[in-house]
Protein backbone atom coordinates (compact mmCIF):
# COMPACT_ATOMS: atom_id res chain seq x y z
CA UNK A 1 0.00 0.00 0.00
CA UNK A 2 1.46 3.27 -1.13
CA UNK A 3 1.36 5.65 1.58
CA UNK A 4 1.24 9.28 0.12
CA UNK A 5 2.28 12.30 1.79
CA UNK A 6 1.76 15.34 1.17
CA UNK A 7 5.01 17.21 0.49
CA UNK A 8 4.82 19.82 2.94
CA UNK A 9 8.02 21.99 3.51
CA UNK A 10 9.36 22.92 6.67
CA UNK A 11 11.43 25.81 6.37
CA UNK A 12 14.59 25.10 8.58
CA UNK A 13 15.61 27.64 10.98
CA UNK A 14 18.84 28.44 9.56
CA UNK A 15 17.51 29.12 6.17
CA UNK A 16 14.38 31.30 6.81
CA UNK A 17 15.24 34.65 5.47
CA UNK A 18 15.35 37.18 8.49
CA UNK A 19 14.21 40.32 5.82
CA UNK A 20 12.73 40.05 2.63
CA UNK A 21 15.10 39.43 -0.40
CA UNK A 22 17.57 42.65 -0.92
CA UNK A 23 16.35 44.42 2.46
CA UNK A 24 19.63 44.94 3.54
CA UNK A 25 21.29 45.76 0.18
CA UNK A 26 18.20 48.65 -0.25
CA UNK A 27 18.94 49.65 3.32
CA UNK A 28 22.82 49.97 3.62
CA UNK A 29 22.34 51.55 -0.48
CA UNK A 30 20.21 54.42 0.97
CA UNK A 31 22.47 55.02 3.68
CA UNK A 32 25.84 54.79 1.67
CA UNK A 33 24.21 57.47 -0.73
CA UNK A 34 23.06 59.70 2.03
CA UNK A 35 26.92 59.51 3.57
CA UNK A 36 28.41 60.05 0.44
CA UNK A 37 25.92 63.22 -0.43
CA UNK A 38 26.65 64.56 2.78
CA UNK A 39 30.44 64.15 1.82
CA UNK A 40 29.79 66.22 -1.14
CA UNK A 41 27.46 68.93 0.11
CA UNK A 42 29.90 69.43 2.46
CA UNK A 43 32.73 70.12 -0.18
CA UNK A 44 30.74 71.89 -1.98
CA UNK A 45 29.89 74.30 0.78
CA UNK A 46 33.16 73.90 2.12
CA UNK A 47 35.03 77.83 2.10
CA UNK A 48 38.36 76.00 0.93
CA UNK A 49 38.03 73.24 -1.66
CA UNK A 50 41.41 72.48 -1.43
CA UNK A 51 41.57 71.94 1.72
CA UNK A 52 38.41 69.98 1.63
CA UNK A 53 39.81 67.57 -0.43
CA UNK A 54 43.20 67.88 0.88
CA UNK A 55 41.69 66.16 4.26
CA UNK A 56 39.04 64.40 2.97
CA UNK A 57 39.13 60.87 4.52
CA UNK A 58 40.72 62.17 7.57
CA UNK A 59 38.05 62.83 10.07
CA UNK A 60 40.29 64.24 12.48
CA UNK A 61 42.56 65.92 10.53
CA UNK A 62 38.87 68.13 9.74
CA UNK A 63 38.78 68.07 13.26
CA UNK A 64 41.74 69.60 13.84
CA UNK A 65 40.29 72.53 10.93
CA UNK A 66 37.23 72.84 12.72
CA UNK A 67 38.87 73.49 15.95
CA UNK A 68 41.56 75.95 15.42
CA UNK A 69 39.33 77.87 12.89
CA UNK A 70 36.52 78.01 15.55
CA UNK A 71 35.80 81.48 16.95
CA UNK A 72 36.91 82.06 20.28
CA UNK A 73 35.00 81.47 23.42
CA UNK A 74 35.30 81.01 27.11
CA UNK A 75 36.21 77.44 27.73
CA UNK A 76 38.74 77.03 24.83
CA UNK A 77 37.14 74.41 23.24
CA UNK A 78 34.10 73.95 20.69
CA UNK A 79 31.00 71.65 21.70
CA UNK A 80 29.54 69.36 19.01
CA UNK A 81 25.70 71.32 19.30
CA UNK A 82 27.91 74.32 17.92
CA UNK A 83 29.23 73.04 15.26
CA UNK A 84 26.41 73.36 13.51
CA UNK A 85 24.46 69.63 12.08
CA UNK A 86 25.88 70.09 8.79
CA UNK A 87 29.52 69.84 10.44
CA UNK A 88 28.58 67.16 12.51
CA UNK A 89 27.04 64.99 10.39
CA UNK A 90 30.27 65.42 7.72
CA UNK A 91 32.76 64.59 10.64
CA UNK A 92 30.85 61.02 10.87
CA UNK A 93 30.05 60.44 7.52
CA UNK A 94 33.30 60.63 6.43
CA UNK A 95 34.61 58.70 9.37
CA UNK A 96 31.66 55.95 8.42
CA UNK A 97 32.88 55.98 4.94
CA UNK A 98 36.55 56.15 5.45
CA UNK A 99 36.93 53.73 8.09
CA UNK A 100 34.29 51.61 8.07
CA UNK A 101 32.37 50.96 4.69
CA UNK A 102 35.29 51.01 2.75
CA UNK A 103 37.72 48.84 4.33
CA UNK A 104 34.65 46.13 4.89
CA UNK A 105 33.72 46.14 1.33
CA UNK A 106 37.12 45.81 0.20
CA UNK A 107 38.52 43.14 3.14
CA UNK A 108 35.62 41.13 1.99
CA UNK A 109 36.11 40.57 -1.60
CA UNK A 110 40.06 40.51 -0.94
CA UNK A 111 39.12 37.78 1.23
CA UNK A 112 36.88 36.20 -0.95
CA UNK A 113 39.18 36.22 -4.04
CA UNK A 114 42.58 35.23 -1.92
CA UNK A 115 39.82 32.13 -0.61
CA UNK A 116 38.78 31.43 -3.90
CA UNK A 117 42.32 31.12 -5.28
CA UNK A 118 43.96 29.28 -3.19
CA UNK A 119 41.09 26.74 -3.16
CA UNK A 120 41.93 26.93 -7.32
CA UNK A 121 38.52 27.95 -7.68
CA UNK A 122 37.71 30.13 -10.28
CA UNK A 123 37.08 33.87 -8.85
CA UNK A 124 33.44 34.42 -8.77
CA UNK A 125 32.66 37.66 -9.43
CA UNK A 126 31.95 39.23 -5.93
CA UNK A 127 27.87 40.15 -4.97
CA UNK A 128 28.74 43.44 -4.70
CA UNK A 129 29.22 45.57 -7.61
CA UNK A 130 32.64 45.32 -9.21
CA UNK A 131 32.66 49.44 -9.06
CA UNK A 132 32.27 49.72 -5.42
CA UNK A 133 34.84 46.95 -4.86
CA UNK A 134 37.09 48.99 -7.48
CA UNK A 135 36.18 52.49 -5.28
CA UNK A 136 36.44 51.48 -1.88
CA UNK A 137 39.52 49.44 -2.87
CA UNK A 138 41.35 52.64 -3.88
CA UNK A 139 39.72 54.68 -0.37
CA UNK A 140 40.92 52.07 1.42
CA UNK A 141 44.54 51.11 0.29
CA UNK A 142 45.34 55.18 -0.15
CA UNK A 143 43.92 56.13 2.84
CA UNK A 144 46.75 52.98 4.01
CA UNK A 145 49.01 54.20 2.33
CA UNK A 146 48.57 58.23 3.20
CA UNK A 147 47.93 57.87 7.32
CA UNK A 148 51.77 58.16 7.86
CA UNK A 149 52.27 60.73 5.58
CA UNK A 150 49.87 63.08 6.91
CA UNK A 151 50.51 62.46 10.27
CA UNK A 152 53.70 63.72 9.88
CA UNK A 153 52.46 66.56 7.89
CA UNK A 154 50.12 67.41 10.30
CA UNK A 155 52.61 67.62 13.27
CA UNK A 156 54.89 69.36 11.15
CA UNK A 157 52.23 72.35 10.46
CA UNK A 158 51.26 72.28 13.78
CA UNK A 159 54.42 72.94 15.54
CA UNK A 160 55.51 75.53 12.74
CA UNK A 161 51.92 77.32 13.62
CA UNK A 162 52.65 76.81 17.29
CA UNK A 163 56.14 78.47 16.59
CA UNK A 164 54.46 81.00 15.06
CA UNK A 165 51.31 82.08 17.06
CA UNK A 166 54.20 82.04 20.19
CA UNK A 167 56.32 84.52 18.44
CA UNK A 168 53.81 86.70 17.72
CA UNK A 169 52.60 86.70 21.05
CA UNK A 170 56.42 87.50 22.60
CA UNK A 171 55.95 90.44 19.95
CA UNK A 172 53.05 91.67 21.07
CA UNK A 173 53.95 91.39 24.93
CA UNK A 174 57.34 93.07 23.86
CA UNK A 175 55.28 96.27 21.81
CA UNK A 176 52.73 96.68 24.73
CA UNK A 177 55.78 96.89 27.14
CA UNK A 178 57.90 99.26 25.10
CA UNK A 179 54.57 101.72 24.50
CA UNK A 180 54.68 101.77 27.96
CA UNK A 181 58.58 102.78 28.64
CA UNK A 182 57.44 105.46 25.98
CA UNK A 183 54.82 106.52 28.12
CA UNK A 184 57.92 106.26 31.26
CA UNK A 185 59.98 108.44 29.34
CA UNK A 186 57.43 110.61 28.04
CA UNK A 187 56.32 111.85 31.74
CA UNK A 188 59.72 111.71 32.28
CA UNK A 189 59.95 114.54 30.25
CA UNK A 190 57.15 116.32 30.68
CA UNK A 191 57.56 116.51 34.54
CA UNK A 192 59.43 119.45 36.38
CA UNK A 193 63.38 119.31 37.41
CA UNK A 194 62.29 119.84 40.53
CA UNK A 195 60.00 116.31 40.41
CA UNK A 196 63.17 114.45 38.84
CA UNK A 197 62.27 115.40 35.39
CA UNK A 198 63.74 116.36 32.25
CA UNK A 199 61.43 119.57 32.12
CA UNK A 200 61.00 119.25 28.27
CA UNK A 201 64.16 116.73 27.31
CA UNK A 202 65.07 112.83 27.74
CA UNK A 203 68.24 113.73 28.90
CA UNK A 204 69.20 111.88 32.23
CA UNK A 205 66.10 109.13 31.27
CA UNK A 206 66.85 105.62 32.90
CA UNK A 207 64.15 102.97 32.88
CA UNK A 208 63.36 101.87 35.68
CA UNK A 209 64.07 98.55 37.34
CA UNK A 210 60.20 97.34 37.36
CA UNK A 211 59.99 97.50 33.13
CA UNK A 212 63.55 97.13 32.25
CA UNK A 213 63.25 92.92 32.54
CA UNK A 214 60.16 91.33 32.26
CA UNK A 215 59.09 87.78 31.33
CA UNK A 216 59.20 88.94 27.82
CA UNK A 217 62.31 90.42 26.92
CA UNK A 218 64.81 93.04 28.24
CA UNK A 219 65.09 96.64 27.46
CA UNK A 220 67.27 99.30 26.88
CA UNK A 221 66.78 103.32 26.46
CA UNK A 222 69.33 105.51 24.43
CA UNK A 223 68.86 109.29 24.46
CA UNK A 224 69.37 110.18 20.83
CA UNK A 225 68.63 113.76 21.51
CA UNK A 226 66.84 115.95 23.54
CA UNK A 227 63.60 114.78 22.02
CA UNK A 228 63.95 111.73 20.52
CA UNK A 229 64.45 108.12 22.51
CA UNK A 230 65.36 104.99 21.19
CA UNK A 231 64.22 102.14 23.19
CA UNK A 232 65.77 98.44 22.40
CA UNK A 233 64.02 95.07 23.63
CA UNK A 234 65.71 91.70 23.44
CA UNK A 235 63.63 89.07 23.58
CA UNK A 236 63.78 86.60 26.51
CA UNK A 237 62.37 83.81 24.66
CA UNK A 238 65.04 84.02 21.57
CA UNK A 239 68.12 86.51 22.17
CA UNK A 240 68.77 87.33 18.43
CA UNK A 241 65.33 88.64 18.50
CA UNK A 242 65.28 92.34 18.85
CA UNK A 243 62.74 95.55 18.71
CA UNK A 244 63.63 99.04 18.81
CA UNK A 245 61.60 101.95 18.54
CA UNK A 246 61.50 105.87 18.56
CA UNK A 247 59.76 108.12 21.35
CA UNK A 248 59.07 111.89 20.88
CA UNK A 249 58.21 114.52 22.89
CA UNK A 250 54.29 114.01 22.51
CA UNK A 251 54.88 110.44 23.98
CA UNK A 252 54.36 108.59 20.37
CA UNK A 253 56.20 106.17 19.45
CA UNK A 254 57.05 105.49 15.65
CA UNK A 255 60.00 103.63 13.57
CA UNK A 256 59.01 100.12 15.21
CA UNK A 257 62.13 98.11 13.59
CA UNK A 258 62.27 94.14 13.98
CA UNK A 259 65.42 92.50 13.76
CA UNK A 260 65.85 89.00 13.96
CA UNK A 261 63.43 85.90 13.10
CA UNK A 262 59.96 86.63 14.13
CA UNK A 263 58.21 83.69 12.94
CA UNK A 264 54.73 84.35 11.52
CA UNK A 265 56.09 87.87 10.05
CA UNK A 266 56.66 87.78 6.44
CA UNK B 1 18.49 25.64 -4.59
CA UNK B 2 20.30 25.73 -7.50
CA UNK B 3 23.00 28.03 -7.92
CA UNK B 4 22.84 29.78 -10.71
CA UNK B 5 19.35 30.89 -9.42
CA UNK B 6 20.85 31.90 -6.70
CA UNK B 7 20.45 35.72 -6.11
CA UNK B 8 23.36 37.65 -6.01
CA UNK B 9 21.80 39.35 -3.14
CA UNK B 10 21.36 36.18 -1.01
CA UNK B 11 24.46 35.06 -1.46
CA UNK B 12 25.42 34.00 2.54
CA UNK B 13 29.28 35.71 1.92
CA UNK B 14 27.83 39.50 0.86
CA UNK B 15 25.09 39.19 3.81
CA UNK B 16 28.01 38.79 6.06
CA UNK B 17 29.88 41.76 4.65
CA UNK B 18 25.98 43.82 4.56
CA UNK B 19 25.42 43.00 8.33
CA UNK B 20 29.19 43.97 9.69
CA UNK B 21 28.62 47.38 7.61
CA UNK B 22 24.94 47.61 9.06
CA UNK B 23 26.15 46.92 12.75
CA UNK B 24 29.55 49.10 12.43
CA UNK B 25 27.44 51.99 11.23
CA UNK B 26 24.84 51.85 14.42
CA UNK B 27 28.30 50.90 17.01
CA UNK B 28 30.28 53.86 15.70
CA UNK B 29 26.97 56.38 15.59
CA UNK B 30 25.53 55.68 19.02
CA UNK B 31 28.66 57.17 20.99
CA UNK B 32 28.79 60.01 18.62
CA UNK B 33 24.90 61.38 18.63
CA UNK B 34 24.10 60.48 22.15
CA UNK B 35 23.89 63.46 23.90
CA UNK B 36 27.41 64.62 26.03
CA UNK B 37 27.38 66.79 28.74
CA UNK B 38 31.49 67.56 26.91
CA UNK B 39 32.07 70.97 25.89
CA UNK B 40 34.53 69.57 22.81
CA UNK B 41 33.05 67.98 19.82
CA UNK B 42 36.35 65.92 20.23
CA UNK B 43 34.68 63.60 23.33
CA UNK B 44 31.73 62.21 20.97
CA UNK B 45 34.20 62.24 17.71
CA UNK B 46 37.01 59.95 19.62
CA UNK B 47 34.71 57.64 21.15
CA UNK B 48 33.39 57.22 18.21
CA UNK B 49 36.94 56.56 16.11
CA UNK B 50 37.11 54.32 19.63
CA UNK B 51 34.38 51.95 18.34
CA UNK B 52 36.06 52.22 14.85
CA UNK B 53 39.28 50.82 15.92
CA UNK B 54 37.83 47.98 17.81
CA UNK B 55 35.41 47.50 14.69
CA UNK B 56 38.46 47.49 12.41
CA UNK B 57 40.61 45.38 14.26
CA UNK B 58 37.72 42.70 14.52
CA UNK B 59 36.63 42.97 11.19
CA UNK B 60 40.87 42.05 10.15
CA UNK B 61 40.68 39.28 12.58
CA UNK B 62 37.61 37.98 11.35
CA UNK B 63 39.16 38.59 7.55
CA UNK B 64 42.37 36.78 8.91
CA UNK B 65 40.49 33.56 9.83
CA UNK B 66 40.68 29.98 8.05
CA UNK B 67 40.64 28.91 5.24
CA UNK B 68 43.13 32.12 4.55
CA UNK B 69 46.56 30.37 4.28
CA UNK B 70 48.39 30.47 7.77
CA UNK B 71 51.37 32.04 6.61
CA UNK B 72 49.58 34.86 4.70
CA UNK B 73 48.09 35.98 8.18
CA UNK B 74 51.13 37.41 10.21
CA UNK B 75 52.30 39.32 7.43
CA UNK B 76 48.54 40.73 6.72
CA UNK B 77 47.99 41.12 10.61
CA UNK B 78 50.79 43.19 10.71
CA UNK B 79 49.95 45.35 8.25
CA UNK B 80 46.45 46.39 9.55
CA UNK B 81 47.24 47.07 12.92
CA UNK B 82 50.12 49.08 11.68
CA UNK B 83 47.70 50.85 9.43
CA UNK B 84 45.28 50.85 12.51
CA UNK B 85 48.28 52.22 15.11
CA UNK B 86 49.43 54.94 12.76
CA UNK B 87 46.25 56.34 12.26
CA UNK B 88 45.40 56.07 16.00
CA UNK B 89 48.53 57.66 16.80
CA UNK B 90 48.02 60.30 13.96
CA UNK B 91 44.38 61.08 15.27
CA UNK B 92 45.86 61.69 18.83
CA UNK B 93 48.27 63.71 17.92
CA UNK B 94 46.09 66.08 15.51
CA UNK B 95 43.57 66.96 18.54
CA UNK B 96 46.67 67.66 21.25
CA UNK B 97 48.00 69.89 18.17
CA UNK B 98 44.54 71.51 17.00
CA UNK B 99 43.87 72.11 20.90
CA UNK B 100 47.47 73.68 21.44
CA UNK B 101 47.35 76.08 17.95
CA UNK B 102 43.92 76.94 19.52
CA UNK B 103 44.80 77.61 22.47
CA UNK B 104 48.18 79.96 21.41
CA UNK B 105 45.69 81.62 19.01
CA UNK B 106 44.03 82.59 21.84
CA UNK B 107 46.73 83.98 23.79
CA UNK B 108 47.87 85.81 21.10
CA UNK B 109 44.06 87.14 20.83
CA UNK B 110 44.81 87.54 25.00
CA UNK B 111 48.08 89.52 24.25
CA UNK B 112 46.94 91.90 21.50
CA UNK B 113 43.49 92.77 23.59
CA UNK B 114 46.24 93.65 26.52
CA UNK B 115 48.35 95.61 24.74
CA UNK B 116 45.73 98.02 23.20
CA UNK B 117 43.87 98.04 26.77
CA UNK B 118 47.43 99.29 28.36
CA UNK B 119 47.95 101.73 25.42
CA UNK B 120 44.21 102.86 26.24
CA UNK B 121 44.36 103.23 29.93
CA UNK B 122 48.26 104.65 29.54
CA UNK B 123 46.81 107.16 26.83
CA UNK B 124 44.25 108.64 28.89
CA UNK B 125 46.34 109.14 32.32
CA UNK B 126 49.31 110.47 29.95
CA UNK B 127 46.73 112.96 28.82
CA UNK B 128 45.83 114.16 32.55
CA UNK B 129 49.57 114.13 33.90
CA UNK B 130 50.10 116.37 30.44
CA UNK B 131 47.20 119.11 31.68
CA UNK B 132 48.56 118.74 35.15
CA UNK B 133 52.14 119.81 34.15
CA UNK B 134 51.45 121.37 31.60
CA UNK B 135 51.88 125.59 32.31
CA UNK B 136 48.56 126.78 31.10
CA UNK B 137 46.79 124.31 33.69
CA UNK B 138 48.84 124.56 36.32
CA UNK B 139 46.20 125.97 37.94
CA UNK B 140 44.44 122.53 38.43
CA UNK B 141 46.59 121.56 41.69
CA UNK B 142 46.00 117.86 41.36
CA UNK B 143 45.66 114.72 39.65
CA UNK B 144 42.45 114.53 40.36
CA UNK B 145 41.27 117.74 39.07
CA UNK B 146 42.72 117.06 35.92
CA UNK B 147 41.73 114.00 35.40
CA UNK B 148 38.05 115.34 36.31
CA UNK B 149 38.34 118.02 33.91
CA UNK B 150 38.61 115.36 30.72
CA UNK B 151 36.13 113.24 31.96
CA UNK B 152 34.07 115.14 34.22
CA UNK B 153 31.11 112.64 35.10
CA UNK B 154 34.01 110.01 36.02
CA UNK B 155 33.89 109.04 39.71
CA UNK B 156 34.88 105.68 41.44
CA UNK B 157 33.45 102.57 39.78
CA UNK B 158 32.47 104.54 36.42
CA UNK B 159 33.34 103.38 33.18
CA UNK B 160 35.35 106.06 31.55
CA UNK B 161 35.25 104.12 27.71
CA UNK B 162 33.21 105.70 25.43
CA UNK B 163 30.54 102.62 23.61
CA UNK B 164 31.52 104.11 20.04
CA UNK B 165 35.03 103.27 20.63
CA UNK B 166 33.34 99.48 20.67
CA UNK B 167 35.11 96.52 21.53
CA UNK B 168 35.02 93.99 24.57
CA UNK B 169 36.23 96.60 26.98
CA UNK B 170 35.77 98.42 29.69
CA UNK B 171 37.91 101.32 31.70
CA UNK B 172 36.84 101.50 35.19
CA UNK B 173 38.24 103.82 37.80
CA UNK B 174 39.39 102.55 40.57
CA UNK B 175 41.28 105.13 42.75
CA UNK B 176 40.38 109.01 42.32
CA UNK B 177 42.29 110.48 44.61
CA UNK B 178 44.54 114.16 44.59
CA UNK B 179 47.48 112.84 44.14
CA UNK B 180 46.80 109.10 43.02
CA UNK B 181 44.37 107.93 39.91
CA UNK B 182 44.01 104.21 39.66
CA UNK B 183 42.45 103.04 36.32
CA UNK B 184 41.11 99.10 35.91
CA UNK B 185 41.13 97.86 32.09
CA UNK B 186 38.61 95.10 31.89
CA UNK B 187 38.28 92.72 28.83
CA UNK B 188 35.18 91.35 28.92
CA UNK B 189 34.97 88.53 26.49
CA UNK B 190 38.67 86.89 27.10
CA UNK B 191 40.31 84.89 30.34
CA UNK B 192 42.81 85.42 31.71
CA UNK B 193 45.63 84.07 33.37
CA UNK B 194 43.58 82.87 36.10
CA UNK B 195 40.49 81.66 35.79
CA UNK B 196 38.48 82.21 39.52
CA UNK B 197 40.29 85.90 39.64
CA UNK B 198 37.54 87.76 40.91
CA UNK B 199 36.98 90.46 38.49
CA UNK B 200 36.72 94.64 39.56
CA UNK B 201 33.48 94.22 37.26
CA UNK B 202 32.50 91.25 39.75
CA UNK B 203 32.68 88.70 36.69
CA UNK B 204 35.42 86.03 36.95
CA UNK B 205 38.10 85.36 35.11
CA UNK B 206 38.42 88.18 32.61
CA UNK B 207 41.50 90.03 31.33
CA UNK B 208 42.14 92.86 33.75
CA UNK B 209 45.19 95.31 33.74
CA UNK B 210 45.65 98.14 35.97
CA UNK B 211 47.67 101.39 35.63
CA UNK B 212 48.33 103.50 38.82
CA UNK B 213 49.11 107.46 37.78
CA UNK B 214 50.97 109.43 40.48
CA UNK B 215 53.08 112.38 40.43
CA UNK B 216 56.65 109.95 39.57
CA UNK B 217 54.65 108.52 36.83
CA UNK B 218 52.54 105.13 35.58
CA UNK B 219 53.18 102.23 37.43
CA UNK B 220 51.51 98.94 35.75
CA UNK B 221 50.03 95.92 37.48
CA UNK B 222 48.68 92.94 35.04
CA UNK B 223 46.33 91.53 37.33
CA UNK B 224 45.25 88.72 35.63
Amino acid sequence: MNQRTDPIEIPRANEAPEFADGFLWKLELITILALLAILIVGGYFSRDIFMYFRLIGFPWLHASQLTISAPYSDTHSVSLPSLGIGKQMFLLAELLVSFVICPTVFLFGWHRRRVNRERSQNVRSLSLDSVAYGFCGIVTVALAISVGPAAFLQGRSTTSRCEGDASRIQREGMMTEMSLIGVDAFIYQLRPKELGGGDGSFAGYGIGEKLSRTDYGEYTATVKSDKTLEVKGNSARCATNTISVLVDTYGGTYGWRFEGNWLGYG
Amino acid sequence: MDESTTSKKDDPETIAMLWWILIAIILVSIPYVIPSRSTSFWVPLNAAGLVTGVYLLALVIYLLRKPLRLSRRPLLGIIAFLVIGVAAYAWVSAERGAKEVAELRYQRRVAIARGALVREMSWRLTETLTAYFHKDTRGLKTLAQSFLRRHPKAMVGSDIRLPLLGGDRKILVQTLEPRRIALVGLETTLLGRDSTFKNYDGTIGRVQEKLILTERGIIRESEN
